[in-house]
This record gives structure tokens, C-alpha cells and sequence, in this order.
């Protein structure tokens, strides 16, 4: 089990906080379920969307019969097909989350397992279907997309029900959901991208993948600016993930290449993210989830 | 401030190598402070770049190195026992006499010397480091323990002694030793005693108060109180009482000229206390032999007629087991004094030569020398110039400006012949000898005057004989004084001043039996010292421990609030 039970993760005050949020998708494939998000189908909605020629076949009832009166030519009339968008939440739950970096502060873990379920409550709300697939060294298939608001206090069981995971492997984990062939959606990944096989690996396994993208980075200010009070001098730097440690003398010198180790990592990151038109939101985890997620709704919506 | 274990060099090297020590330590200390963070990705890339620690690269932290090296420095010169320096201060200098009487076996077993050490050893014990100092006193004066010296350096310096690196000294060299002191401290003059007692004046400063602890065998102590007369000088005297064993030893060991008369021997005498018949001389550097001895009376032993061949006379008594066992053996040196080779020239009358080869070989100290090259002494017709110191037979009277009958030159001039005239009786022949009209013998010119004596000179000494002596009416030949002349002459010509062996620079080795005085057992005194005067320097090494010790704690918190690294 990871450290947080469901009553701290299910809080009824910060779900509330959620239902003015809504995800929007620019059109989602077709074939899914009636729902709220546009398709790239016509339907029988009730909002027209467009004119086109009659062809043989075509369903006489939506002939527009004004038109044929006035132009002695037949058209039909095409409305709107409303479906659901698939999204996908893939929360990190390997160790590096779980560690207690400082007094006070929540889990890296902790934060994102709260931003994968407001998500997760947003989409339900909507009546996407969600599905739920923890990733760290391997990736885990805790629920199959599955939609309807009631599902949402079974996914945050679901949610806190989850095993602590060990080490790092985005790049595999993505390429195995990636291999699952699932419906095109919104494939949301909630991660320090702490991997050991670096940044490079992990954006070459998500350029692969063929849904939209929603990255959210756990981040916390220290990692990119290390308080020189906290770590500096002879250190053994033991990694959370793997034990190994890590023995080296931190002074000014060793702190700058750091922090241009961490420089480029996010600049990796930023620049994938924008090539890829991808949503990137860096999620302090010392700060409010959902005033964060705010941020990312402009207008109380995403465009996904 | 004093420094009473190592001395300045020895600081300032100690802080240079605890210096140098601490640098390299600062240098590749590692201290690691463990930290479990997310991920060591960037901290593996941060190190890719960072250089190995080597001493090469810069300097750890300054502060922490000065922070240590005043802590190393601290327990440093703690460690050299500092004293806070007082210009007045009682001083306490224990002198132990080493005299022949504290070889004695004590009454509490061991020798009085071994006892009266264990005595000072206690007694310093209970005084301050500061003001304290023991001095030994034998025939040399030896400071065992130095004013701020620890009592610990007594046992090596103890061990020292039982080297003979002491020897014992007169019963007087106590009163000298302490009557040296006084002397300089009376003319303020203490670098006048430092040769002596270089520790002990240093901690006798002039102005202070002093108490002066004598520790010995009563013949040395008795005279001391006399001595001293200072008001700011304390004298307590400790006896250390002998047993009350026996002891037999030796209390004479000479030699004296031969009572036979034979030239280049001696009679060796011997006196012992009881009369003991088991004293044993043997001679050694030539053939080693035992000596048969006389014992004329109880105590007393001769040896007669030693050659004095430059032998080592050693005397012994079977007596070990009794108080003293340093005064049942003593040594004397004998001279080595050869015969003197003498060479009769062919040109020498043969009456003379018969008489002068009768007259040698009747001398033991005068033999026939067979080679020009061997010969001490020449005897020669004429007035020739030699190169040996010559007797020479005169005839032709030639440049004999008095008397013109005797004359004599010898490189330690006339007052070296008036011994050679006084024992021939010369005054008589020389006066026989003048010349008619010559000067006559007064009381102011007594009649070795009437004889031309010259000199010093750088050449050999002569002796010129008017040759007509062998003549009637003097026929000197003939006479029974001729032996005796000729005998004398030649040995003074040979340099040798005395018809006796000299003896008298004889010095008898480890005659310790001289020094001895036979006393009745002493009782033992106590000792109570009362230090006057202001209390000593006080002792700064305790401060500095403390000092450090903060420090290190200071150091602690700055680490460990991370205001260092």
C-alpha cells in the first residue's frame, strides 16, 4: 500500500473544488461511447455542423427540404456526433516519490496520486472513460478505461490501493502501453521523470505513442536549486530507488554542473513537450494540487 | 613561562610536525554526511567533472585548519608542562652526599647512597615542581633533577649512576658543593655557580627564599650548619644511618724507595683496618704475579723491593661480606724507571774506563750501553760538542774562567745543580780545585759558586772533570765516594734529579678506604620542610586542556550547524 489512505486522498472538499473544470478534446476518434466531447463522426446530435451533397443511400430523413424547394437541389443536413474521450492516467509510483525530502512536505507520490484523481474525477464527471495504469519499473493495469460519474470513489480506492513500485523505467512502461493498442485518447503521465536511463529515452518512448499528451511534472524548487545549507560538503548520496550510494564533495563548483544536469533536463523536457504539442504542467508539489491544475484549465477548461 | 618537559626547540619543532600533520589531514578528511534523495541522476552527472581529492588541489577550509591547529597547539604545549613564570618564590635544593662514607651498607639494607636517593626522591614529592631540584654531590657535583623537571626522570638518571658514571668524592665535597652556592648567591653572581650547579642556581634566584636539604653520612653533614649564615636560607640535614656490620678495608696503599738502596726499585706499604691476613698484592702490566708481603704489625703490609717497571699494584681483601664492600680493593700506578744506558767513548783513558765500567755495573740503575744508538749517557774524553748529555774528561782546562776545574751545563741552569753538588760534597773538591789567587768561599759565596755552573741551555747537559784527578795527589779512582759520583752524575745528566725513585706524584685509583671514617650508626633525623615565601608558579597546563577542549566543542558546533565544512 502506498503511505495515504483514502480518506486523505477522497476529500470531499477538494472534489468539490474539481466540477468546475472540464476537459475538451478537439475531436475524438470515432467509435466511443455517447458523451460530451465532439467526434470526428457525424451524428443525430442535436447541433448542426455542416451541408453536404445527397449521394445514394443517404438517410432520406435528413434531407433539408427548404433547400431542394428554393434551389431544386438536394442537400442533407449533418449535425454534431458527441463521444466520450479515453483518458489514460499513468501515475509514477516507483520510490523516488516516497521519499521525505523535507519535514511538512507531502510525498512527490502523494501529490501526484491527488492530481491523477482530480483528473481522474474530471474526466468521470464528464463521462469520459478512465483508465488507470501506475507505471515505475514496469507497467501495472489497476483499472481498464471505464466511464460513469459513480466510478469515481472506485477509482480513488483503486488509487489508494496501490503497491509502492521499485525502481524507474518510463521508456519500457510507455512502450507497453503503447504495444495495448488502446483507443486513441488522452494518455496523461503524472511523474518526477526521474529515470535512470535519462530524459532522452523517456520522450523517444512517449514520441512513439499515438494519443495526446498531458505531462505533469512532480517538481519541487530544490531540485532545480539545491539549498547549498542542505547539501554541501562530503556527502553520501544514497539514490531512493536503487540504494546505491553516492559518495562526492559538494561545493559551488559541484553544485553549478548540477544545475546545469538539471538545466537541460527540463529544457528536454519543455522542448519535447512543445514539439509534440503536448500539455506540460510542472506541479509543485509544496503547493495546492487543484489551484495548480487551475492553471492548466484556462477558463475552467483543457483543451486536450 | 617555563617549560618543563620538552624544551623551546622541541616545542616549536612538535608544533611544526602536529602542523604539517593537521594540513594533510584537512586535506583528506572525509566526513560524509548521508543523504537518501529521489534520484542521483544529476549528482552522477554533477560528478563526471569533479576531481579527485588530492593534497595537489586547493585548500580544504582555512578556518577549520586554524581552528585545529589551535587545538593541536594547545595539548601541544600542555604536553610541555607550563609554568606561569614568579619573579620570588621559595626554592627547596636537596643535596645528597655521595662521599666514600655512603657507599656503607644502610641500616635499612642496599647502600646509604640508595637510601638517602629514596629519601630525596619522597621527599620531593611533596614539594612543587618548580621549586624543587636534587643535587648529588661526589667528587663531581651532578644536578639529578632540575627546578619544573619530573619526578620521573629520577629512575633513568638513577639508572645512570648505577653505571659509575658518579664517583665517589671526599667527605668534604658536600661543604664545598654548598658553600659554592653560597657564595654565589651572596655576590649575586649566579652564573659564577652554573658551571657547578647549572640547575640548582637557576632555581636559586637571588632575593628569594631557599631551604637547602642536606642528606648524607654524618662526617659530611657536621661542618654545614657553620656555613650558613643567611637568613633567607634553610638548613635541614637528614643522616642516613650506616649498618652496624663490620667493615674491613684499606686505609693505606703507598710506595716508598727502596730501603736496600738499589736504584729503580720501591717498598709498597699497605694498611688495613683489623689485622686481617688475607690481603693478597699482585702486580700486573708486566708479567702478572702475586707479591709476597711482610706483616711487621696487625694492619700493616710490605712488599720490598718492586721494580718499578710501570706495573699496576693491586691490593686485595678477602673481605666481601662485610659494610663497605668499595674500600676492599685499591690500585697503585708504580713509575716505569729503566736502567740508564750508558756509553763509555774509546777515547777515555783506561784507567778511567775500568773504574767507570766497575762503578756502572755495581749501579742497577746504570748499564753498559752496547750501541751508540741506545745510550743515554755518554762519557767522553775532551770537550768535543755531543749530542747526548755527556761526561766529559777534561784536560786542557780550556776556557775555565774560575775555579777552571769543574763545569757544568745543563738546560735547567744552576739551580738544578745544586742538588747534585750538595749530595757529592762537590763544595769540598771545588775548593781543593781552585785555582791559586782564585776567589775563596764566604758565607756569601758559598763554595758552589766557586764552580761554573752555566745554562739554561737548549743543548744537552754536560759535566766537565778536570782530568787531573785521576792523578795523585787526588787519585778520584781510587776513592770509595767513586761509585757514588759517577752513579749520581750520570743520572743527573740523564735528567733524573734524584738518586731515589720519585714516588711522590704516585696517586693511588679507588682508594676509596681514604675517605672512610669509621663511625658509630647514626640515628635517623627527620625532616620537616616548611616552605617560605610566596606559593611557586602555578601550573598552566590544566587551562590549556580546558581551552582545547572548548575549542573543540566550538568547532563541533560550527561543524555540525554546517557554518564550516
Amino acid at each position: 500500500m502506498v503511505s495515504i489512505s483514502f480518506e486523505e486522498l477522497f476529500n470531499p472538499e477538494f472534489m468539490e473544488s474539481l466540477h468546475r473544470l472540464r476537459l475538451v478534446a478537439g475531436r475524438v476518434p470515432m467509435g466511443g461511447r455517447f458523451a460530451e466531447q465532439r467526434s470526428k463522426a457525424m451524428g443525430h446530435g442535436i447541433e448542426f455542423r455542416d451541408f453536404r451533397p445527397y449521394t445514394a443511400g443517404d438517410d432520406l430523413r435528413a434531407v433539408d427540404w427548404n433547400i431542394y424547394r428554393r434551389l431544386g437541389r438536394v442537400f442533407l443536413r449533418l449535425f454534431e456526433e458527441m463521444e466520450d474521450l479515453p483518458v489514460y492516467l499513468l501515475p509514477d509510483i516507483s520510490a523516488s516519490g516516497f521519499v521525505n525530502e523535507a519535514p511538512g512536505l507531502p510525498l512527490r507520490a502523494h501529490v501526484g496520486l491527488r492530481a491523477t484523481l482530480a483528473l481522474g474525477a474530471i474526466a468521470f464527471g464528464q463521462h469520459d472513460s478512465v483508465g488507470l495504469f501506475p507505471v515505475s519499473d514496469k507497467l501495472e493495469v489497476a483499472m481498464r478505461p471505464t466511464a460513469g460519474a459513480d466510478r469515481v470513489m472506485s477509482f480513488a480506492a483503486r488509487l489508494a490501493g496501490l503497491q509502492r513500485g521499485g525502481g524507474t523505467d518510463l521508456a519500457t512502461a510507455i512502450d507497453k502501453f503503447g504495444a495495448m493498442r488502446q483507443r486513441e485518447g488522452l494518455v496523461v503521465l503524472v511523474s518526477d521523470f526521474f529515470d535512470p536511463a535519462g530524459i532522452e529515452a523517456v520522450t523517444a518512448a512517449l514520441g512513439c505513442l499515438r494519443h495526446r499528451l498531458l505531462l505533469v511534472q512532480l517538481w519541487r524548487k530544490s531540485d532545480a536549486e539545491p539549498d547549498p545549507a542542505q547539501l554541501s560538503g562530503d556527502l553520501r548520496l544514497v539514490d531512493s530507488e536503487t540504494g546505491a550510494p553516492l559518495d562526492l564533495f559538494v561545493d559551488d563548483e559541484v553544485l553549478g554542473r548540477y544545475k546545469k544536469a538539471h538545466a537541460d533536463f527540463e529544457t528536454h523536457l519543455t522542448d519535447f513537450a512543445m514539439r509534440r504539442h503536448a500539455g506540460l504542467l510542472k506541479l509543485d508539489v509544496a503547493d495546492d494540487v487543484v489551484d495548480q491544475l487551475a492553471t492548466l484549465f484556462e477558463g475552467g477548461r483543457y483543451q486536450a | 613561562m617555563n617549560l618543563t618537559q620538552i624544551g623551546a626547540g622541541g616545542l616549536f619543532a612538535g608544533l611544526a610536525l602536529l602542523g604539517g600533520a593537521v594540513f594533510l589531514l584537512q586535506r583528506l578528511r572525509v566526513r560524509r554526511d548521508e543523504r537518501i534523495v529521489p534520484s542521483t541522476l544529476f549528482w552522477l552527472e554533477a560528478q563526471k567533472e569533479s576531481q579527485a581529492r588530492k593534497l595537489t588541489e586547493r585548500f580544504r577550509s582555512p578556518l577549520v585548519f586554524a581552528l585545529l591547529m589551535a587545538i593541536v597547539s594547545l595539548l601541544w604545549i600542555a604536553f610541555a608542562g607550563p609554568l606561569r613564570a614568579s619573579q620570588n618564590h621559595a626554592s627547596t635544593i636537596v643535596f645528597v652526599d655521595a662521599s666514600a662514607a655512603m657507599q656503607r651498607e644502610a641500616a635499612s639494607g642496599g647502600t646509604r647512597l640508595d637510601a638517602a636517593l629514596e629519601r630525596a626522591e619522597v621527599l620531593l614529592d611533596k614539594l612543587p615542581r618548580a621549586q624543587r631540584s636534587l643535587v648529588l654531590v661526589g667528587e663531581n657535583t651532578t644536578t639529578l633533577l632540575g627546578p619544573g623537571e619530573a619526578l620521573e626522570l629520577l629512575e633513568s638518571r638513577r639508572a645512570q649512576l648505577a653505571t659509575g658514571t658518579v664517583a665517589a668524592g671526599p667527605a668534604t665535597a658536600l661543604r664545598d658543593a654548598i658553600g659554592t652556592l653560597l657564595d654565589a648567591r651572596s655576590a649575586s653572581s649566579i652564573a659564577q655557580a652554573t658551571d657547578a650547579m647549572p640547575l640548582s642556581s637557576r632555581a636559586w634566584k637571588p632575593g628569594s627564599d631557599a631551604t637547602v636539604v642536606a642528606i648524607g653520612a654524618p662526617a659530611s653533614l657536621d661542618a654545614l650548619h657553620a656555613l650558613v649564615a643567611d637568613e633567607q636560607l634553610k638548613l635541614e640535614t637528614l643522616v642516613i644511618p650506616a649498618s652496624e656490620t663490620a667493615n674491613e678495608g684499606i686505609l693505606a696503599f703507598g710506595a716508598a724507595p727502596a730501603a736496600s738502596g738499589l736504584a729503580n726499585t720501591a717498598d709498597v706499604y699497605i694498611e688495613t683496618t683489623g689485622a686481617t691476613p688475607r690481603l693478597t698484592l699482585t702486580l700486573a702490566g708486566g708479567a702478572s704475579q702475586t707479591v709476597a708481603l711482610e706483616t711487621p704489625a696487625p694492619g700493616q703490609f710490605f712488599a720490598r723491593g718492586l721494580a718499578l717497571d710501570g706495573a699496576l699494584a693491586t691490593a686485595s681483601l678477602d673481605a666481601a661480606n662485610d659494610a663497605l664492600a668499595a674500600d676492599n680493593q685499591a690500585t697503585l700506578q708504580l713509575p716505569d724507571s729503566g736502567p740508564i744506558a750508558v756509553e763509555i767513548g774509546n777515547d777515555v783513558p783506561s784507567a778511567w774506563r775500568a773504574a767507570l765500567e766497575t762503578a756502572i755495573a755495581a749501579d742497577t740503575g746504570l748499564v753498559l750501553a752496547t750501541g751508540a744508538s741506545g745510550a743515554d749517557v755518554a762519557i767522553q774524553a775532551g770537550t768535543a760538542a755531543t749530542s747526548l748529555p755527556a761526561l766529559r774528561l777534561n784536560p786542557e782546562e780550556a776556557g775555565v774562567k774560575t775555579a777552571g776545574t769543574l763545569r757544568a751545563l745543563h738546560p735547567a741552569g744552576a739551580p738544578s745543580f745544586a742538588p747534585l753538588f750538595d749530595a757529592l760534597a762537590l763544595g769540598q773538591l771545588g775548593t781543593g780545585l781552585r785555582a791559586p789567587g782564585g776567589p775563596a768561599a764566604t758565607p756569601e759565596a758559598p763554595p758552589s759558586q766557586l764552580l761554573l755552573v752555566e745554562g739554561p741551555t737548549d743543548g744537552p747537559a754536560t759535566l766537565d772533570l778536570p782530568a787531573k784527578l785521576i792523578a795523585p795527589p787526588y787519585e778520584l779512582a781510587e776513592t770509595r765516594t767513586f761509585p757514588l759520583l759517577t752513579g749520581t752524575a750520570l743520572r743527573w745528566l740523564a735528567g733524573r734529579t734524584s738518586t731515589e725513585p720519585d714516588l711522590r706524584s704516585l696517586t693511588s685509583r679507588d682508594l676509596l678506604g681514604r675517605g672512610v671514617t669509621l663511625e658509630a650508626p647514626a640515628t635517623e633525623t627527620p625532616v620537616a620542610l616548611e616552605l617560605a615565601g610566596t606559593p611557586g608558579p602555578a601550573e598552566l597546563w590544566p587551562a590549556l586542556v580546558l581551552l582545547a577542549a572548548c575549542l573543540l566543542g566550538f568547532e563541533w558546533y560550527l561543524t555540525s550547524t554546517r557554518r564550516i565544512p
